[in-house]
C-alpha cells in the first residue's frame, strides 16, 4: 500500500502504474488529507493524480472527490464533473460567479471574491497560478460597479489585459490620458498614467496588480525606485476617494506593522497553488559547463521552456548558443514573417531577427514596444519554443510554461531571495494544461522567507522619500511627516506646489536646482531661454545639463549616455532624425565591431529610448521648466519654455500618437505609412477609429505581414 | 444547526437493532409535508457543503447561490432530486436526533471486480457519551430508501446491505474523504486514527453502525388531521410493525458478518406530497435568484 507521501509521489512518477495500485494511491492521499497537517502537500499529490487521470479511469469517482474535497472545482469540472455525488455537483456551481459564463473557481478563489462582492477590500497573497486575475473579470462582469481603476506595472499588462477585458462591451476601455469617458469605464493604467489623468470620474473600485512593488527598497531603507514612488502617490490617490479596493501579489509574508490596522485586516495569505512543482538541480561550473546542460535538458523535455537570466546580456550570451545548438528546424515554428520585417525594417545585422526564425525567443525591456507581446504569443502558441528572459517577464507578463530553467543566482538587480524564486517556479505549469511544472535550477534555491510589506506612501516610514512625504495632503500628514518636512517646506526658496508638482523629484534637490538659478549670473542662463520644439545642440546641453546635474533620475549612467554631452548629443540625434529607429540605431552602432557588439549597442539604444525618451528625460525637463518659471521673472528674466520639446520628446520625436499605438502592437513605421489616409487623429481613440475603418486589403503599401499585424493589433481578442 | 419540524415518536434504544422512529407532525389538518420541504432547504448547506466551506457564507448568500446552483443543475442535466432527498433526510435525522458529527463526507470502496464504488448514502460520526474525554466514537454509514412501500424498502435495504458487508467488499480497501478535521476537536486523533490508511475497515468494524432509513407512505399519518395521542399511539404502533417485519427478515438472510444496525423510519401522507412542495419551492426559488 502507498502510504508515506514519498512512496506516492514515487509511485505517480513512474511511466505506468503498477495493476491494482491505483486505488491505494488515491486511498493513501485520502488518509493523509485527513492525518497530515499540511494541505500543500496533498495538493501537490492530488494535482499529479489529476495530471494523469486518463490511468484512473476506474477510480474516477474517488479521483473526483478528492479533487473537490480540495475545493479544484475546474479541474473537476474539467475532468468529470458527472461523477460528483448531486451535493457536490451543486457545490461546484456554486462557486460559479455570477455573469461570468464558463469559469468556475476554485475553493479560495471563491473565497476571496466572496469577500470583494460582500464589499471588503482584499489585499491577496497567494501563488502565481492561483487565478488572482479571473477574480477581478468577475467582479467586472458583476454589474456592481461603474468605474474601475486598474493598475499595472506595465504596458505589456495594459495591451494583455485590454484584450482579456474587451469582452465587457457595457465598459469603455480606457488606457491612455487624453482618450474620453464612457458611461462606465475601465481604466487599465500604469501608475504613470493613472497620475497623469486628472478629470477622472471617481472609481467605486481599485484593483493594484503586483502591489509588492509599492516596496520596492532592495535592501536600503528608503524606496530607491522612481517607479515605485509613483505607484505610492497612486495608491495614496486612489484610496483618498473611498473606492473598494482589491490587491494582489505573489507569495508575501505579512504587511508593515506601521500600516494602519484595518488595511492589514484584510490581507490574505494563501499558498493554494493549482499546479504543481518538481525541482531538478543541475550542476554547471563553468559557462562550457551551462551551454552543455541547457543544451541536455532542451534534448530531453516536451513543451515550452523559459530560461531565466540576471541581465539583458546574459540573454544574448544563452540565446547565442541555443542558436548555435539549434536542433534541425529549430525549437519550433518561429516567427519567420516577424523575422523579415525585422530584416527589413530594422536591422538585417541584428541576431533577434535570426533567433526568432528558429523558434527562440528573447524578452526583456531592451526591444521593440509592440515586439515582446507578440513574443509572448507566439511562446504561448508553441511557434516559440524556447523563451530567454530576465525578471522583465516575472513582472511584466503572466505567461507560463511546462518547463523553467533558473540559470543565475540574481535575477534582475534583485538578489536571488526566495520571494523571486517562488515567483519563478510559479510560472511552471500552467492549470489544466501543464498540471506539473519542471523548475531545472543550476543553483540552490534560497532559504525560505517571505518578505513583509511596507506601503510607505500610506503608512509614511522611513521607506518613503521626502518627495513622496510631501505629495501626502497636509491633514492626512502624520507628527513624524511634519517634522521630516518641516525644512523643506520652511525653507524660502521654492513653493511647496512646485516641488509636489514635480513628483518623484526629490524636493532637496529641487531646492539645489531652484538656488542655482536664483543665484547664477544671468548672462550664464542665455542658452536655456528658449521656447522652441526644436532646441539647437548648445540649447538642449544647457537644459540637460542641469536635469543630469541637479535633479537626475536614479541610475542615470546606466541608461547609454554616460555623460550630460552624450545624452544631449543621443538626444538631438534622434530629434535630427525625427525619431526614426533605423537612422537612430545607425548612430549608435557606428562603432560597434563584431556581432556581438552590434547587438549590444542595439540593446543599449532601446534601453536610452525606454529610460530617457518615454518618460525620464520629458518629465525632468517639465520639472526645471516650472521651477525655472517661479524663480527667474522675479528676477526679471524671462524663462523659457520646454513643453513643446518635452511634447515631442514623449511622441519619441515622432508624429504624434504614432509611440502609443505601438503599445497596440503596430510598429510606428507601420502607422506612418497610414497617416495620410486616415483623418488626423489627436486622441488614441481617434486614430484607432481611423485606423478601423480602413480597408486593409486595398492598400498597396502595406505588406501582408503588416496587414495581419494591425488586424491582430485592431482586433480585440 | 438549522432547527427541523421532525420529531422523535418512539425509541426502542436497548434492543440488537434499535429503532428511532420521527415524523414531521400535522398541522391545518394535514401532515405537514410544506414544513418538512422547507426543512430540506434550510439543510441542505449543511449537508452540501464541508464546514471549511460553510464558514464562509452567509445565510442568504447560502440560499441564492443554491437557487442558482440548482437552476443550472435542472437546466443542463436531467438530473432529479429524488434519492438525494432520502440522504437529506437521514443527514437531518442523524445530526439533529443522534448527534453525529461530520468529519467524513464519503466513503469509497474497491469492489471485488475492482471498481471503485460509492459505500453508503451518509458517512457520520457519533459520539458515545463516556466517561470524560474517554468516551468512544461510532463510525455510521447509513444506507437510505425513499419509498412509497415499506415492504419493498425493506427487500430493497436488505439486498444493498448483503451486498455492502460480503466479506471481501469490506476487507477491501476504502478511501474516506474527510472534512477538515479541526485539531482542537476532543475526538480528532481518535478519527485520525481511525482514517489512517493501515487499518481496514475490517478491523475497526466493530466500531460501524449502520443506520438503515427507510420512509414510506403511511395511511395512517394520511388519515389523521392532528398529532395528538391517538395518531402518535397509532403510529407507533405501525412502526413498531415494521420494526417488526425488518428484523424477522433480517434474520432470514445470512448476512456475511455481525453489523450492528439502527433502524431509523420517518413515515410520510405521501411521499408525493413532499416531493411537490419542494419542486414547487425549488422552481420559485430559482425564478428569485435568476439574474
Amino acid at each position: 500500500m502507498a502510504t508515506s507521501i514519498d512512496a506516492i509521489r514515487t509511485a505517480l512518477a513512474a511511466p505506468t502504474l503498477e495493476e491494482g495500485q491505483e486505488f491505494s494511491i488515491l486511498a493513501g492521499i485520502a488518509a493523509l488529507k485527513a492525518t497530515d497537517g499540511d494541505s500543500r502537500i496533498v495538493q501537490d499529490l492530488v494535482i499529479r493524480a489529476l495530471d494523469r487521470s486518463e490511468d484512473f479511469e476506474p477510480e474516477m469517482p474517488l479521483l473526483m472527490a478528492l479533487a473537490r474535497g480540495l475545493g479544484l472545482f475546474p479541474y473537476v469540472e474539467n475532468i468529470a464533473p458527472d461523477l460528483l455525488p448531486l451535493a457536490d455537483q451543486i457545490a461546484l456551481e456554486m462557486n460559479r460567479p455570477d455573469n461570468l459564463d464558463g469559469v468556475v473557481f476554485h475553493r479560495v478563489q471563491t473565497e476571496v471574491y466572496r469577500k470583494l462582492m460582500a464589499g471588503e477590500n482584499v489585499i491577496l497573497s497567494a501563488p502565481t497560478s492561483f487565478g488572482k486575475t479571473v477574480i477581478l473579470d468577475a467582479l467586472i462582469a458583476s454589474g456592481k460597479y461603474n468605474n474601475l481603476v486598474i493598475i499595472v506595472p506595465t504596458i505589456a499588462l495594459i495591451d494583455e489585459l485590454r484584450r482579456r477585458l474587451a469582452r465587457f462591451t457595457d465598459f469603455k476601455l480606457i488606457t491612455h490620458p487624453g482618450q474620453t469617458y464612457g458611461d462606465r469605464n475601465l481604466f487599465v493604467l500604469t501608475q504613470e498614467r493613472y497620475l497623469a489623468i486628472e478629470d477622472m470620474p471617481t472609481p467605486d473600485f481599485f484593483f493594484v496588480d503586483e502591489f509588492y512593488k509599492l516596496d520596492d527598497h532592495n535592501g536600503r531603507e528608503t524606496l530607491v525606485n522612481d517607479r515605485s514612488e509613483l505607484l505610492n502617490r497612486a495608491m495614496y490617490r486612489l484610496r483618498k476617494t473611498g473606492a473598494q479596493f482589491y490587491l494582489a501579489a505573489p507569495m508575501i509574508q505579512s504587511l508593515s506593522e506601521l500600516l494602519p490596522a484595518e488595511l492589514r485586516a484584510s490581507l490574505i495569505v494563501t499558498n493554494f497553488s493549482t499546479v504543481a512543482a518538481d525541482t531538478i538541480p543541475v550542476t554547471a561550473e563553468t559557462e562550457e559547463d551551462e551551454r552543455r546542460e541547457i543544451r541536455r535538458i532542451l534534448s530531453e523535455v516536451d513543451g515550452p521552456t523559459l530560461i531565466f537570466c540576471r541581465s539583458p546580456n546574459r540573454v544574448r550570451m544563452v540565446a547565442k548558443w541555443l542558436q548555435e545548438d539549434a536542433p534541425e528546424g529549430g525549437y519550433g515554428e518561429g516567427m519567420p514573417n516577424t523575422a523579415k520585417w525585422l530584416e527589413d525594417n530594422i536591422s538585417a545585422r541584428w541576431s533577434l531577427p535570426r533567433n526568432l526564425r528558429l523558434g527562440i525567443g528573447v524578452h526583456h525591456g531592451r526591444l521593440p514596444r509592440w515586439l515582446g507581446p507578440l513574443v509572448i504569443k507566439a511562446f504561448d502558441a508553441e511557434d516559440i519554443g524556447v523563451l530567454v528572459c530576465t525578471n522583465s517577464l516575472i513582472e511584466g507578463v503572466n505567461t507560463r510554461a511546462k518547463n523553467i530553467i533558473i540559470l543565475d543566482k540574481t535575477i534582475g538587480n534583485a538578489g536571488y531571495n526566495y520571494f523571486t524564486f517562488a515567483n519563478i517556479r510559479g510560472r511552471g505549469g500552467r492549470m489544466l494544461k501543464h498540471f506539473i511544472g519542471r523548475i531545472f535550477m543550476f543553483n540552490p534555491p534560497p532559504v525560505e522567507v517571505l518578505p513583509s510589506i511596507d506601503i510607505p506612501g500610506l503608512s509614511q516610514s522611513d521607506g518613503a522619500s521626502d518627495s513622496l512625504l510631501l505629495s501626502i495632503d497636509e491633514e492626512d500628514r502624520s507628527e513624524r511627516t511634519r517634522a521630516r518636512l518641516r525644512e523643506v517646506i520652511e525653507q524660502p526658496i521654492l513653493s511647496v506646489e512646485t516641488m509636489q508638482k514635480n513628483a518623484g523629484v526629490s524636493p532637496a534637490e529641487q531646492i539645489e536646482l531652484a538656488k542655482h538659478l536664483a543665484t547664477v549670473n544671468p548672462r550664464l542662463l542665455g542658452e536655456i531661454l528658449w521656447t522652441k520644439p526644436y532646441p539647437t545642440y548648445k540649447e538642449l546641453l544647457a537644459v540637460v545639463s542641469l536635469v543630469w546635474d541637479y535633479i537626475p533620475p536614479r541610475g542615470r549612467t546606466n541608461h547609454l549616455a554616460t555623460t550630460a554631452k552624450q545624452l544631449a548629443y543621443l538626444v538631438k540625434n534622434l530629434s535630427d532624425v525625427n525619431g526614426d529607429v533605423r537612422a537612430f540605431l545607425a548612430t549608435v552602432t557606428e562603432r560597434a565591431e563584431g556581432d556581438d557588439a552590434y547587438d549590444s549597442k542595439v540593446e543599449d539604444a532601446y534601453n536610452f529610448l525606454r529610460f530617457w525618451i518615454d518618460h525620464n528625460l520629458p518629465a525632468r525637463i517639465r520639472a526645471l521648466d516650472s521651477i525655472a518659471k517661479e524663480i527667474l521673472p522675479p528676477r526679471g528674466i524671462r524663462p523659457g519654455n520646454y513643453e513643446a520639446f518635452a511634447a515631442r520628446m514623449e511622441a519619441g520625436f515622432q508624429a504624434p500618437l504614432l509611440l502609443t499605438a505601438e503599445e497596440f502592437g503596430i510598429p510606428s513605421q507601420v502607422t506612418k505609412k497610414l497617416l495620410r489616409r486616415i483623418p488626423r487623429a489627436d486622441t488614441l481613440d481617434a486614430l484607432i477609429w481611423g485606423l478601423r475603418s480602413l480597408d486593409l486589403s486595398k492598400i498597396p503599401e502595406l505588406t501582408q505581414y503588416e496587414r495581419d499585424l494591425l488586424d491582430y493589433a485592431l482586433s480585440s481578442d | 444547526m438549522p432547527p427541523t419540524v421532525l420529531s422523535t415518536v418512539v425509541e426502542e434504544f436497548d434492543h440488537a437493532i434499535p429503532l428511532l422512529g420521527v415524523c414531521a407532525g400535522h398541522e391545518d389538518a394535514q401532515w405537514r409535508f410544506r414544513a418538512l420541504s422547507n426543512d430540506l432547504i434550510e439543510w441542505a448547506m449543511d449537508w452540501i457543503l464541508p464546514h471549511e466551506e460553510l464558514a464562509n457564507i452567509s445565510r442568504a448568500n447560502a440560499f441564492r447561490l443554491m437557487g442558482k446552483a440548482l437552476g443550472r443543475i435542472y437546466k443542463t442535466k436531467d438530473t432529479e432530486l429524488r434519492g438525494e432527498i432520502g440522504e437529506l433526510l437521514l443527514h437531518i435525522i442523524l445530526r439533529k436526533f443522534l448527534n453525529s458529527q461530520r468529519a467524513i463526507s464519503r466513503i469509497y470502496f474497491k469492489d471485488a471486480a475492482n471498481d471503485t464504488v460509492k459505500g453508503f448514502d451518509a458517512a457520520h460520526i457519533v459520539e458515545i457519551p463516556g466517561d470524560g474525554s474517554d468516551g468512544g466514537l461510532e463510525l455510521w454509514l447509513g444506507e437510505s430508501k425513499f419509498f412509497k412501500n415499506s415492504s419493498q424498502a425493506i427487500g430493497a435495504v436488505l439486498d444493498e446491505l448483503e451486498d455492502h458487508l460480503e466479506t471481501q467488499y469490506l476487507r477491501s480497501e476504502f478511501a474516506a474523504i474527510s472534512d477538515k478535521i479541526e485539531s482542537g476537536w476532543q475526538h480528532a486523533d481518535k478519527v485520525k486514527a481511525l482514517l489512517r490508511q493501515e487499518i481496514s475497515l475490517d478491523e475497526v468494524f466493530e466500531r460501524v453502525v449502520i443506520p438503515v432509513f427507510i420512509t414510506f407512505d403511511s395511511e395512517v399519518t394520511g388519515r389523521h388531521k392532528r398529532s395528538n395521542q391517538a395518531y402518535r399511539d397509532e403510529i407507533t404502533a405501525q412502526m413498531k410493525r415494521e420494526w417488526e417485519a425488518f428484523q424477522r427478515r433480517f434474520g432470514k438472510r445470512t448476512m456475511p458478518r455481525e453489523v450492528k444496525i439502527h433502524l431509523i423510519l420517518l413515515p410520510m401522507a405521501t411521499k408525493k406530497d413532499l416531493l411537490d412542495a419542494f419542486d414547487e419551492r425549488l422552481k420559485a426559488w430559482q425564478l428569485a435568484s435568476m439574474p
